[in-house]
């Protein structure tokens, strides 16, 4: 190889040599590793490339003003803030039907509220299980008292 | 991919938990807010154009963030971004500062880390750094964009095709000849 190629190819065999991987084939990266050891203009240019990269490399790091990174979280929080209304509007949803499963309580709650209270159940809240029986209940009843009265008159 | 990366990205792609999203964010922007502000700042050459190009960044992560597959690391991602939105800017060229070969700085003090905490332990000298940061910014903004990628942050020539969508080859060259011109620029600060 001729020092035009080497130089031509410098940078790559830097960085490659630098980072595990020159992007050269291994024939090239030898026959560069071996025109090196025997020119010392080469040598010299190479030399050149690392002081360019550890100057750049020393230059100090700016610093993000504090407007900058807290613009950056608030839009973070806003699109939070997004993410959870979809499971308010859910749990509003749920807390607005008039008497909802407790299972479908509980999951609505996980999301929306505090976990609630171990279930103690009001008037106004009983399950709807509980409901059904005491319609049947009344049903029965009703047909019974049905039934007396149809047999009476016949 | 590093495996906090992938378990930070993990986080910031489910919708279950605002809460733990919200986190997730701050971890993101605390870890790459400097070097995205950096990055735009010696790009864009100009305080208020960076900060206002580091916000459509974080916007545009936000935008993206569910599409995001993880082909590449997190860092190389972020920096494809940040790198998308300033050269976007600059060919605008209406909301930026924009510094070319046949435009030089306008503001020759022009210095990104003044004030910064690490210019203080900086072993370059002031003068040194305006001059290093003059000669980054006389550089063709595609030229800029991967010297800085490689030589600022450290990304591989494969990492640097994937964050400008650009040829590995063209990479190689772009990388090259940046050397070629700072070398020239920079001898006045042999160490």
């Amino acid at each position: 190889v001729t020092c035009h190629d080497v130089r031509d190819r410098l940078s790559a065999w830097r960085d490659g040599e630098a980072a595990g991987r020159t992007g050269l084939s291994s024939d090239e990266r030898a026959a560069i590793a071996r025109h090196l050891d025997e020119c010392p203009s080469c040598r010299e240019a190479l030399a050149r490339f690392e002081r360019s990269v550890s100057i750049l490399r020393e230059l100090p790091s700016p610093t993000a003003p504090w407007p900058v990174t807290m613009r950056a979280m608030a839009l973070g929080r806003r699109h939070a803030d997004e993410m959870s209304e979809p499971q308010q509007k859910v749990a509003a949803r749920v807390a607005s039907v008039a008497e909802p499963e407790p299972a479908v309580r509980y999951a609505s709650a996980t999301h929306a509220a505090p976990a609630p209270a171990p279930m103690e159940f009001r008037s106004s809240e009983r399950p709807p299980r509980f409901r059904v029986v005491l319609f049947i209940a009344l049903g029965l009843i009703a047909l019974t008292l049905l039934a007396l009265t149809l047999g009476f008159q016949f | 991919m590093r495996t906090d990366e992938r378990a930070l990205l993990a986080r910031l792609q489910q919708r279950d938990d605002p809460e733990d999203w919200s986190d997730a964010w701050e971890t993101l922007v605390r870890e790459y807010g400097d070097r995205v502000y950096g990055l735009s700042l010696r790009m864009l050459r100009h305080p208020q154009d960076a900060e206002d190009a580091t916000q459509e960044v974080w916007e545009r992560t936000l935008r993206g963030l569910s599409g995001f597959r993880g082909d590449s690391s997190l860092a190389t991602w972020l920096y494809g971004i940040t790198m998308n939105v300033c050269l976007t800017r600059i060919d605008k060229g209406t909301r930026s500062r924009v510094v070319t070969t046949d435009d030089p700085p306008g503001d020759p003090h022009f210095d990104p880390s003044d004030g910064s905490p690490d210019a203080e332990r900086c072993a370059l000298s002031a003068e040194a750094r305006v001059a290093i940061e003059r000669a980054l910014g006389e550089l063709e903004p595609e030229f800029r964009a991967v010297i800085l990628l490689r030589d600022r942050e450290d990304l591989r020539y494969e990492e640097i095709a994937q964050a400008l969508e650009i040829p590995i080859n063209t990479v190689k060259t772009r990388i090259h000849r940046a050397r070629l011109v700072l070398q020239e620029k920079l001898e006045a600060f042999r160490p």
